[in-house]
C-alpha cells in the first residue's frame, strides 16, 4: 500500500486563482519524492496542502490508508522542515528538539531518550546547550530536521530546506540528507527549485510548471527522456538546446542547418514528414565532427569539462559542453555534430506554446 | 542506580535547575510583600513621634538593604538555575537575614499600639494584624530561600557526580539511547554518523 496517495488535487484561492491542477501522485513507503519546478509552479502549495497548512479545494489525500483531506495538521502524523528553520531563538537546541514532544505531554524521560537519540544521529550532541543563533546554517537545519525526526512521523515534508545555505554548505547538507534518508528509511516529500538537488536526492522527481505536473519519473528518466520541452530545458544545466525545423525526405531541415536522420529516427518520425518539429540536444551531446558552423563567443573552463558558448550559423545561441579542457577564443569557428542516439524530437504545438511541446517517442 | 534515576540525572545536563530558581524568586516576591508593609509604617512612630536624623538614616539604610537583598536574591536565583553550587550559600545567608528581620520591625509593631500606618486595610485590622502579616511574609520568604538552597544544592551535587562519572567512563549514557536510536532508524544502526564534514 502506498504511504501517501494524492488524487485529483486542486487548489483554487479565494480570488479564483488556481495554483494546482489535478495533481495525482502515489508515494511509496520509504520513497524520496522531489517536487521541482520554477517559482510559482505550485510545488510549495502542494506540499502545504499535504501538511494541512492550506485547505484542499478538491481531491483526496490519503496518508497510510487514512483519509487526511480535511484533517487538522496535528492529526496527520507528518513533520515539516522549513526553509527558515523555524527554530525558537530563546530556547536551547535541546529544548527546540524536545518542543513538539513536550506539547504532546510525553513522559520527560521518553523525550530525553528521543532527543538524545536524534542528536546522536545528527551529530548534535555537543550543541544541545547552545541557542540557535550560536550555530551555523547547516547545524540549524540539522536541528530543524532533528525536531522532525524525534516525532517519528509517517511522512517528512521538506520545503526548500537548503535554500538559505551557501553553495558549499548546500552540497554537504545534500549528502547528509541522502544519508539520513537511507538511515531512517523515511518517506520524504521534498520541494526545491534547484534541479541539482532534485537529481541527486530523489528516488522520483515530480516536475511541475504552472500548477500542472509535467512529468513524474526517476531522475535519469527526466534527464534522458524528457516528456516535453519544459522538462527538457528545466532539468539539466546548462539546459537543452532547442532548434526549430521540419522533417523532409529523411532530413531535419532547420532554420539554420539541415541534418540527416538515421534509420531509427526516420522510423520514429515517419508520421511527421513535412511537419514542423523541434530538435533538442543536450550541451554534452554535441560532437566536433559535424557540418554545423559554430562561432564561439565564450569559453568557460570548469576543470573536468568546458562550457563553450557560441552561435550556430552566426544566429542561434547555443551552449556546448566538452569533457576536456578547451582553449577556444572569441571568434573561433568549429563544426558541430550531434550524438545521434541522444537527439530528442518534440512535436511543435500549432498554437505556438513553445514550452510544453511533447516528445516524439 | 536504576535506569530511571540515571536518565533523570542525565536530563540535568540539558535542563535548567528551574524548581530551586523559582523557589528563590518566590522568596523574593514574599520579601517584596514584606517591605511593602514596612514602608507603610511611618517610621517616626518608632520613638517619640518626631522625624529625626536617626529615623531618616534608618529609612535610608532599610531601603538600601532591601534593594541589595532583592538584587542578590535575583542573582542567586539565576546562578542556581545554571547549577552553580556557591549560590546556595548566598541563598542561605539571605534566608538567615529574613529570619533575623522577624525580630526587628514586626516586634516594634507589636510593641507600639499607637503607630501610624498608611494602609487602609491594615489600619482596620490593627497593629497586631500588621505585625502578624509581616512575620508571615518574612517566614515564607525565609522558607522559600532555604528550600531553594537545599534543593539547588542537591541537584547541583547530583549533576556534579553524574558528570564526574561520565568523564571517568563509569557510566555510558549512549547505551540508554541506543534503543530509541534503533527505533528511529527502523531497527538498523550501523553506528556511522550522517555528518560527512563540518558544516
Amino acid at each position: 500500500m502506498p504511504e501517501v496517495t494524492i488524487r485529483h488535487l486542486d487548489k483554487i484561492y479565494d480570488g479564483g486563482v488556481q495554483a494546482v491542477w489535478d495533481f495525482n501522485l502515489d508515494v511509496k513507503d520509504g520513497e524520496f519524492i522531489v517536487l521541482v519546478g520554477p517559482s510559482g509552479c505550485g510545488k510549495s502549495t502542494t506540499l502545504r496542502m499535504i501538511a494541512g497548512l492550506e485547505d484542499i479545494t478538491k481531491g483526496d489525500l490519503i496518508i497510510d490508508g487514512k483519509d487526511c483531506t480535511r484533517l487538522a495538521p496535528k492529526d496527520r502524523d507528518i513533520a515539516m522542515v522549513f526553509q527558515n528553520y523555524a527554530l525558537y531563538g530563546h530556547m536551547t537546541i535541546y529544548e527546540n528538539m524536545a518542543f513538539s514532544l513536550t506539547l504532546r505531554k510525553e513522559d520527560k524521560l521518553v523525550i530525553h531518550r528521543k532527543v538524545m537519540a536524534a542528536a546522536e544521529i545528527l551529530d548534535l550532541k555537543t550543541q544541545l546547550n547552545k541557542k540557535p543563533k550560536q550555530l551555523s546554517g547547516g547545524q540549524r537545519q540539522r536541528v530543524a530536521i532533528g525536531r522532525a525526526i524525534v516525532r517519528n512521523p509517517k511522512v517528512f515534508l521538506f520545503d526548500e530546506p537548503l535554500s538559505n545555505l551557501d553553495a558549499k554548505l548546500r552540497g554537504s547538507m545534500r549528502r547528509e540528507l541522502m544519508l539520513l534518508h537511507k538511515k531512517l528509511n523515511a518517506t520524504i516529500i521534498y520541494v526545491t527549485h534547484d534541479q541539482t538537488e532534485a537529481l541527486t536526492l530523489a528516488d522520483r522527481i515530480v516536475c511541475m510548471s504552472m500548477g500542472h505536473i509535467q512529468q513524474i519519473g526517476k531522475p535519469i528518466d527526466l534527464y534522458e527522456h524528457p516528456a516535453n520541452t519544459f522538462v527538457a530545458t528545466f532539468i539539466g544545466l546548462p539546459p537543452m538546446n532547442l532548434f526549430d525545423g521540419k522533417i523532409e525526405n529523411g532530413y531535419f531541415v532547420g532554420d539554420l542547418f539541415d541534418y540527416p536522420l538515421n534509420e531509427d529516427q526516420k522510423r520514429v518520425l515517419a508520421d511527421y514528414e513535412g511537419k514542423e518539429v523541434i530538435l533538442g540536444v543536450r550541451p554534452e551531446n554535441f560532437t566536433r565532427d559535424g557540418h554545423i558552423k559554430f562561432n564561439i563567443t565564450n569559453n568557460e573552463n570548469l576543470g573536468m569539462n568546458t562550457l563553450v558558448h557560441g552561435k550556430v550559423e552566426g544566429k542561434k545561441i547555443v551552449v556546448c559542453k566538452f569533457a576536456e579542457w578547451c582553449n577556444y577564443k572569441y571568434g573561433d569557428i568549429i563544426n558541430l555534430g550531434f550524438q545521434e542516439d541522444k537527439m530528442h524530437f518534440f512535436e511543435k504545438d500549432p498554437e505556438g506554446r513553445h514550452e510544453y511541446q511533447k516528445v516524439i517517442k | 542506580m536504576d535506569n530511571t534515576t540515571l536518565l533523570q540525572r542525565d536530563t540535568f545536563r540539558y535542563k535548567k535547575n528551574k524548581l530551586p530558581a523559582n523557589l528563590a524568586l518566590l522568596g523574593l516576591a514574599f520579601n517584596c510583600l514584606y517591605f511593602c508593609l514596612l514602608y507603610g509604617i511611618k517610621v517616626s512612630a518608632f520613638g517619640d513621634g518626631t522625624i529625626t536624623w536617626f529615623s531618616n538614616i534608618l529609612i535610608g539604610g532599610s531601603v538600601i538593604l532591601t534593594l541589595v537583598m532583592l538584587l542578590t536574591n535575583f542573582l542567586a536565583s539565576e546562578g542556581i538555575k545554571g547549577y552553580k553550587k556557591n549560590y546556595c550559600i548566598v541563598l542561605l545567608v539571605l534566608a538567615v537575614i529574613q529570619i533575623v528581620r522577624i525580630f526587628i520591625y514586626p516586634l516594634y509593631v507589636f510593641q507600639y499600639e499607637d503607630f501610624n500606618v498608611t494602609y487602609f486595610w491594615i489600619r482596620n485590622g490593627g497593629h497586631i494584624f500588621m505585625g502578624i502579616m509581616m512575620v508571615i511574609w518574612l517566614c515564607a520568604s525565609a522558607a522559600c530561600l532555604i528550600a531553594s538552597a537545599v534543593l539547588g544544592y542537591i541537584n547541583c551535587k547530583m549533576l556534579e557526580n553524574h558528570m564526574a562519572a561520565l568523564e571517568k567512563g563509569e557510566i555510558n549514557m549512549d547505551e540508554h539511547f541506543a534503543e530509541a536510536k534503533r527505533e528511529m532508524l527502523g531497527g538498523s544502526d550501523d553506528g556511522s554518523s550522517i555528518v560527512s564534514e563540518e558544516v
